[in-house]
């Protein structure tokens, strides 16, 4: 008994004894001493105490989360930040093992090592990954971490910065969806506005044909005949809204594809004013050209081209007085730049407008704006083709009432003139052609037969894909025609079926004019490719063409590339042969681009 | 040594552990005592952190005089260490960790 008090005696002595010693050599931080007014705390600042308060406070002060730990990964420091990071106080969590703070969750296993290889290698790895924390909730973190090494450089551990990104990983989440919410609405809005174009049109083709055929039989009273080319004129002016549609959508998303070869500019114009003298029947308006270029040869889409200056011409005809007059000039401004410009004296374009002009879905002034019709997009699409030529368009105006001049810009080349089609000199045939017209909609069938066939032509029809290769098994045919979508399969299997069992050459008939069908179209081995509403001249010109080139085989590579031209021609190309059906004579007089 | 170890088993520690502020020796002075806790009583100790900075008169109940100080409060006897608890042997020995015939 006295044994045990004495020993406990030592001991606490020693307890003193090594109390004072430990504030002597300043193994303390601070004392506590007992007084009247309760404890007061004495805090004994050291050496290094006033550097270490400065370090420390620096850390407390920082919204990263800042976690030291030794060899074995235990925690031997975290800052403020860190304990509400994770939810703990310092004092529960120093000297326990890292992961009962958080475990790290990687996106794939590697990286973690690549990692720790990082850190052993260069004594620093920073990136991204999720922690765990105690609570189960998961944070997105970006760490920067250093190897830790004692005076002597042997490592002791590592010090992780650690920042939680979970809101800004939120918000680039939110963002990428969102975004591609908006890329499937676009894509959607594009398919609609494509399936919208194909069903407007696919009733046009019929009435289109029929028109346009009634409208040059002879047999006919005039009045009658002038009444159908009125009709006719509607339908394709309907077919150009539908066009722009499509055109616009192209070009907003850049998938417009221009086919460039060499272009004799004037001789393009020339094209233009038939077309406009067609068009500009009712309108007490007169239009100029005033081809004065002495270069005038450049390197671009002719329909593309053309739609251009139909656009601006057009544009300069709505907005003019009746009388007025539109003057289109071609000229050099510096060499090697050609530049038309279409000049009116109507109504101008106010001078705050001017920015805005080239914004589809904006006819500078929306007060009004019923008077002059359309949809207002012929603008935006022009812009666009010529930005696509890396040329310019742009417009000048002293106000309004005062009129307006768009002009475009191009480099000039040399100039290099296209062979002439072969359309013109095509042998005269013995035999009658037998062509099989493989189309679902069956008014569209019945008139194409009937114009075909009127045209000197033998046809055999099928709605069906089946219903095609059973007539191909039993009749041969000199050429395919056929609608892209049919009830039991695609115009693209059936042209693949044909070509491979017959070698038959095929056109292709679409609503859609998308440039994806166009590429697939060529790809399925047909020869050409047009775009409903079909006009019977055009299709009875393309049917020849693709005999001559399939007759001369080392034509074929170039008939390739102007079936594409033909697929792109729209409603440059219809302007065109509605001036070819009003004036069939000056056609033979005029030279043909080969279009 | 196994032995003494079997005999201790079932004896749970409370420890208290008492710091001024947030400063590297009371950092040290937990990771000290925590690793040495984790690797000789995992499971059966208790141990309370207290910051004398914010509750002086805690302290006083204890009869503390400095900081950081541990208080072994259980098994008894009570023990007092003072400093960073880095000298680990001595710790050991004054847990009652270690018999004295234990050490080489």
């Amino acid at each position: 008994m006295l044994l045990a008090s004495n020993a406990e005696l030592r001991v606490r002595l020693e307890e003193a004894e090594e109390t004072l010693r430990a504030i002597r050599s300043g193994d303390v931080d601070a004392l506590v001493v007992e007084g009247p007014a309760g404890s007061q705390i004495f805090t004994l600042q050291g050496v290094d105490a006033q550097s270490n308060q400065f370090r420390g406070e620096i850390l407390a002060q920082i919204s990263d989360a800042v976690v030291a730990v030794d060899n074995e990964e235990r925690i031997t420091y975290l800052n403020a930040a860190a304990e509400r990071q994770y939810g703990v106080a310092a004092s529960e969590v120093l000297g326990r093992c890292m992961r009962e703070l958080w475990t790290s969750q990687w996106p794939q296993e590697t990286d973690e090592v690549a990692a720790r290889n990082a850190l052993r290698e260069t004594g620093y790895w920073r990136g991204e990954n999720v922690h765990r924390k105690r609570n189960g909730e998961r944070i997105h973190v970006e760490s920067a971490v250093i190897c830790l090494h004692d005076t002597a450089g042997e490592e002791i551990g590592f010090l992780a910065t650690i920042r939680d990104i979970t809101e800004r990983k939120d918000v680039e989440e939110r963002l990428r969806r969102a975004a591609e919410e908006a890329e499937a609405a676009s894509q959607a809005k594009d398919d609609f506005l494509a399936a919208l174009s194909h069903e407007l049109r696919t009733p046009l083709t019929p009435v289109l044909m029929s028109a346009a055929a009634m409208e040059l039989d002879p047999e006919l009273p005039d009045a009658i005949r002038e009444q159908l080319s009125m009709i006719r004129r509607n339908i394709q002016l309907e077919a150009r809204l539908i066009d722009d549609l499509l055109d616009l959508t192209h070009i907003t998303r850049r998938t417009l594809q221009i086919h460039q070869v060499v272009v004799d500019v004037h001789e393009l114009l020339g094209h233009t004013e038939e077309i406009v003298r067609s068009e500009a029947v009712g309108h007490d308006r007169v239009v100029e050209f005033r081809l004065e270029a002495r270069q005038y040869h450049v390197i671009a889409d002719p329909t593309r081209l053309q739609q251009v200056f139909w656009n601006l011409i057009k544009n300069a005809l709505k907005f003019s007085e009746d009388g007025g007059r539109v003057t289109v000039r071609t000229s050099n401004p510096s060499p090697h730049r050609f530049a038309v410009s279409v000049e009116d004296h109507g109504i101008g374009i106010a001078q705050e407008a001017l920015g805005r002009i080239f914004s589809a879905f904006d006819q500078g002034e929306l007060k009004g704006r019923h008077r002059f019709g359309g949809l207002g997009l012929g603008l935006a699409i022009s812009k666009g083709i010529v930005d696509l030529h890396n040329g310019s368009l742009h417009v000048e105006s002293e106000g309004r009432g005062r009129g307006a001049t768009f002009t475009v810009e191009l480099e000039t080349t040399a100039p290099k003139r296209n062979r002439e089609s072969p359309v013109q000199n095509l042998p005269a045939r013995t035999m009658p052609l037998r062509l099989l017209i493989v189309e679902d909609h069956e008014p569209t069938l019945a008139t194409m037969k009937r114009l075909l066939e009127r045209s000197g032509y033998r046809v055999c029809s099928a709605a069906t894909m089946s219903e095609a290769l059973a007539v191909a098994s039993a009749t041969k045919c000199d050429v395919l025609i056929s609608d892209l979508g049919l009830p039991d399969g695609s115009g693209l299997d059936l042209m693949r079926e044909i070509h491979q069992r017959y070698g038959w050459p095929g056109i292709a008939l679409t609503g859609y004019g998308m440039e994806e069908d166009i590429r697939r179209v060529t790809e399925s081995g047909f020869g050409a490719h047009l775009v409903k509403p079909i006009d019977i001249a055009q299709l009875r010109a393309t049917i020849e063409r693709l005999l001559a080139a399939t007759e001369t085989p080392e034509e074929v590579p170039r008939f390739a590339n102007g079936a594409q031209r033909t697929s792109g021609a729209r409603s440059g190309n219809l302007g065109e042969k509605a001036a070819d059906h009003l004036k069939p004579k000056k056609r033979s007089e005029k030279k043909s681009t080969g279009q | 040594m196994e032995a003494a170890r079997r005999g201790q088993s079932e004896e749970r520690y409370l420890l208290r552990l008492y710091i001024a502020g947030t400063t590297p020796r009371s950092n040290r002075a937990i990771v000290n005592i925590r690793k040495i806790c984790e690797e000789h009583l995992k499971g059966r100790y208790e141990l309370e952190v207290v910051d004398v900075m914010k509750n002086p008169s805690l302290a006083a109940g204890e009869q503390i005089i400095a900081a950081p100080t541990l208080v072994k409060k259980l098994p008894l006897p009570l023990r007092r260490f003072i400093g960073d608890l880095s000298e680990t042997e001595r710790i050991l020995l004054g847990l009652d960790l270690r018999k004295q015939e234990d050490n080489p």
